[in-house]
């Protein structure tokens, strides 16, 4: 599995006609193998995937990423690039193909189609790319400018889409987008199903922290938990608090069933949330730690901490190792009780990984929008904290 | 289940993790622990779906220490791992929930240390007292395995745990043997403690084979009598005894593979649709159709049962020996290395339609699947020239070596003749979803302890299989040479099985 062959790279041809451009290419590729049914060519489709960028220069990065996704999930890959730039009214665009061998080294492969508007052409991509969509198949839309969500060439995506994937990685409560994206996802009556990567980069820490309660014996822990901290690893340019981070806390919230009662920055990287659950206060802290190795903003660690009756400590920790992978420790410790940890080696969290994963899932997430909900209200508390300050 | 209380689970990635427990390896000295059972539970480990504090206790006769056993699984894990060889930091914490208890199997003072030590790991590792204990032993270790874990009052659960025990095949050399060994173990284990590995059940495909028939709404209006002509289920292998001539001797392909695995499969295509996917409801669906395959008289064996054994041959580039001239194989042997056999199923759905099933060692190459032969269309309105090679409807899932599905199809070749050509539509795992599947191993272990049994063999699919197999056995062991076809190694199988097909029919090659 992955290697990756372009048979005919960026291939000019007319929008009119690119289907049967496409056409053309699965014949010379077939024919380009001249030789037994084994070897010819095999064509696979599960999915849509659409891109949308804003910077050229992406175009490759992205194409890598496709590249990637289709040996977990063959599509047809329409990466989009508006030149806001520019003013004149031109669409362009090129066909390509991924092709990676599969377990029994057959070449498997998928078309990637790309588009290029500029001037008015932009405000009508959607008219443009709608066509190329392969019907009757899921349609993925990852659209890489947080900033164009409320422009109408985006609006018209959305009854064509079932998915919006977006990405919020960078974004601290200060920024205005952070919650200008949150109430767009959440107030809008939308078709389509919304979903942030930053919420997928916190799969594995959802995961491994909700093993640590799997046990029957561990579960009514979450029900006594007084603190948690959660780190990430600093960011010393950044000022304000990582949404990611913010996310995390209001997936605990919600899932708990936790009330907000206030939220303080302690300091440009720290902050302090309080919540009510039932018949006890839970502090969270979000604060920054340094760790070699992480990228900046990530989760470093999380503990989570029962201190009555006996005190029990869960923590999941993350840290780089000597190759590729990160070592994550889930950690139990009852006092007077059982202690364990395991360590577990999962690769770091790129695009192309979090994409895939991405592409797996349909429908809304309730988790997420409960979450994303949670962490608007937070961010909000935090607002109105800076400003009596 | 605990697990849907943990609100943390909501749209996890991975859905949950089964109770803590401990997994005790009888035989962990053996092969199989270490080809197969480490290193599937290093792999659930690696993709987090076991417990915390999850412990694996090995226990045999050689002596060992806790770090032996370590060192032992960990080449095991390197070289045998399909998700490969573990990290020091993986390596360190899986070795760190892995014991070792030395004791004989009929030893109740080795049992009491075993019990002693799990009471240690339910202590510090909170395993919660659950246990299940694999039999990774020869068949003839069973009985007394069993006897004295009963003895040593391992067997029971303490309140609010559970214990359970994973038996591997061969489940009896007869029905009465069978019977013996189930009516021994019910004296020890209740029912449901008691899961019967069968490993070809775990494929993905035959877990496919549910969801094919009643996920789809196209396939089940054609699903019987009217529409299929017959099916072919063929478990086919290139190597010979590979060393095992002894045990083979022993067995033979009925009692390998078709009394089993292929009555097995034979069941998931022709069973009614279960009421849920609850253990009991598939397996109660499956019995129920076993029950309906019409047994063979002696009288009929010769007719619809065909048995064979390779000669020397070429496989694989290479010359190989003949059956009687492997190891620990007798140079009279009438052992058979393949068997075909016909059954037909006495119900509304099947009546008429012959199941065909074939298994066999040395044969041209390794594959299995299941072939469902739909009738010819009534009317043959595009037969005009013999260029016209198109053959009836076929569906066939793949169960190996790549798992898949392709339905065969008529259509018409270009130009301006009518001239039909057979063209396949496949559909393969390895392709459409490029992900690694499970290892058979690691789906059964965990859904043992998730407690889940559909996937294993329940006693009465056990005695059934053997019921209808006793009379060709019997009639074979009866009938000395007389009906023993040869095939030459790399072939596939002898002539005679193409004479069980009846008119108008043949075996596929795979």
């Amino acid at each position: 599995m992955g290697i990756v062959e372009d048979i005919e790279r960026r291939r000019p041809v007319d929008v009119a006609a690119i289907e049967r451009e496409l056409t053309e290419l699965w014949k010379a590729a077939a024919e380009a193998k001249d030789g037994a049914a084994t070897d010819a060519v095999m064509r696979v489709c599960l999915l849509n995937l659409l891109v949308f960028i804003t910077d050229e220069a992406r175009f490759g990065e992205v194409s890598e990423v496709v590249a990637k996704v289709t040996e977990s999930a063959p599509c047809r890959a329409i990466i989009m690039h508006a030149d806001l730039s520019r003013t004149a009214t031109e669409t362009h665009a090129w066909i390509a193909s991924h092709c990676h061998l599969d377990d029994q080294m057959r070449q498997v492969c998928c078309e990637e189609i790309r588009v290029a508007a500029s001037g008015s052409a932009i405000r009508y991509l959607a008219r443009t790319v709608a066509p190329l969509i392969a019907p009757d198949l899921p349609v993925f839309l990852w659209w890489q400018d947080l900033q164009t969500l409320q422009e109408k060439y985006f609006l018209d995506f959305l009854p064509e889409v079932d998915r919006v994937i977006v990405d919020s990685r960078g974004l601290t409560h200060r920024d205005a987008q952070a919650a200008q994206l949150a109430r767009f996802v959440l107030e809008a009556r939308h078709r389509a199903a919304f979903s942030d990567l930053n919420w997928t980069r916190l799969t594995r820490w959802r995961d491994l922290i909700a093993g640590l309660f799997d046990a029957p014996d561990l579960t009514h822990y979450l029900h006594q938990l007084t603190r948690v901290t959660i780190f990430y690893a600093r960011d010393e340019e950044a000022s304000g608090i990582p949404l990611q981070a913010l996310l995390l806390a209001g997936f605990f919230a919600a899932q708990l069933g936790w009330t907000l009662k206030d939220a303080y920055q302690v300091n440009r990287h720290q902050a302090e949330l309080r919540f009510r659950a039932r018949q006890r206060r839970v502090t969270v802290t979000i604060e920054p730690q340094v760790v070699q190795g992480l990228p900046q903003r990530q989760l470093s660690e999380v503990v989570l901490l029962a201190e009555r009756p006996d005190m029990a400590r869960f923590s999941v920790t993350c840290h780089p190792s000597d190759g590729a992978d990160w070592l994550y420790t889930p950690a139990v410790e009852i006092s007077g009780g059982a202690r364990y940890h395991t360590t577990i080696a999962l690769p770091q969290l790129t695009e192309a990984r979090l994409m895939s994963r991405e592409v797996e899932i349909f429908g809304r997430s309730k988790p997420y929008e409960r979450a994303l909900r949670m962490a608007l209200d937070i961010i909000t508390e935090l607002e109105l904290d800076a400003q009596f300050d | 289940m605990a697990n849907d209380l943990n609100p943390l689970r909501a749209e996890a990635h991975v859905e949950r993790t089964p109770d803590p427990c401990t997994v005790v390896i009888f035989g962990a000295s053996g092969d199989l622990a270490k080809r197969k059972l480490v290193p599937a539970l290093f792999n659930l480990a690696r993709e987090r779906r076991l417990p915390g504090g999850f412990s694996i206790v090995g226990y045999s006769r050689s002596p060992m220490s806790d770090e032996d056993l370590r060192a032992l699984m960990y080449e095991a894990v390197v070289r045998f791992s399909s998700s490969g060889p573990p990290t020091a930091a993986e390596w360190e914490s899986f070795a760190a929930g892995m014991f070792y208890c030395q004791g004989g199997y009929d030893d109740v003072a080795g049992y009491a240390r075993l019990k002693a030590r799990l009471a240690a790991i339910d202590a510090e590792r909170g395993t919660s007292g659950n246990r299940i204990f694999y039999l990774s032993t020869p068949p003839s270790l069973i009985g007394p395995i069993m006897d004295t874990l009963g003895a040593s009052e391992l067997a029971r659960s303490a309140p609010g745990s559970w214990t359970r025990i994973i038996i591997e095949k061969p489940l009896g050399y007869d029905l009465h043997t069978a019977q013996e060994l189930n009516a021994h173990i019910s004296r020890i284990f209740d029912e449901n403690q008691v899961y019967r590995i069968d490993h070809y059940r775990a494929k993905e495909t035959v877990q496919n084979i549910v969801a094919m028939r009643f996920a789809n709404g196209i396939f089940e209006p054609v699903w019987n009598r009217r529409y299929i002509d017959h099916v072919q289920i063929t478990a086919a292998e290139a190597v010979g005894v590979e060393g095992r001539g002894g045990y083979y001797e022993g067995s033979g392909a009925v009692r390998d593979m078709l009394q089993n695995h292929l009555l097995q499969l034979l069941a998931l295509v022709a069973m009614e649709p279960p009421t849920s996917l609850e253990a009991n409801a598939i397996r109660d669906e499956a019995i129920k159709v076993a029950k309906a395959i019409r047994p063979l008289a002696a009288s009929e064996v010769d007719t619809h049962a065909v048995r064979g054994q390779y000669t020397a041959g070429w496989v694989g580039g290479k010359a190989v020996p003949g059956y009687r001239e492997e190891e620990g194989v007798s140079p009279t042997s009438t052992t058979e290395t393949y068997a075909a056999i016909r059954f037909g199923i006495d119900n509304w759905r099947w009546a008429g339609v012959p199941f065909f099933l074939r298994s066999g060692k040395r044969m041209t190459k390794r594959a299995a699947e299941i072939a469902v032969q739909f009738r010819q269309v009534p009317m043959r309105l595009f037969t005009t020239t013999e260029a016209d090679l198109h053959e009836p409807n076929l569906l066939v899932m793949k169960i190996q070596p790549d798992e898949g599905l392709t339905l065969r199809l008529a259509a018409k070749l270009p130009g301006h003749a009518i001239h039909l050509r057979s063209v396949n539509m496949e559909f393969r795992y390895g392709t459409s979803f490029g992900v690694r599947s499970s290892e058979a191993y690691e789906r059964l272990l965990l859904d043992c302890m998730f407690g889940d049994a559909t996937l294993f063999t329940r006693r009465d699919m056990v005695e059934t299989g053997w019921a209808l197999m006793m009379p060709i056995l019997n009639h074979w062991a009866a009938s000395g040479e007389h009906n023993l076809h040869f095939y030459e190694a790399g072939t596939w199988g002898p002539e005679a099985a193409n004479q069980l097909m009846g008119e108008g029919r043949a075996w596929r090659r795979l």
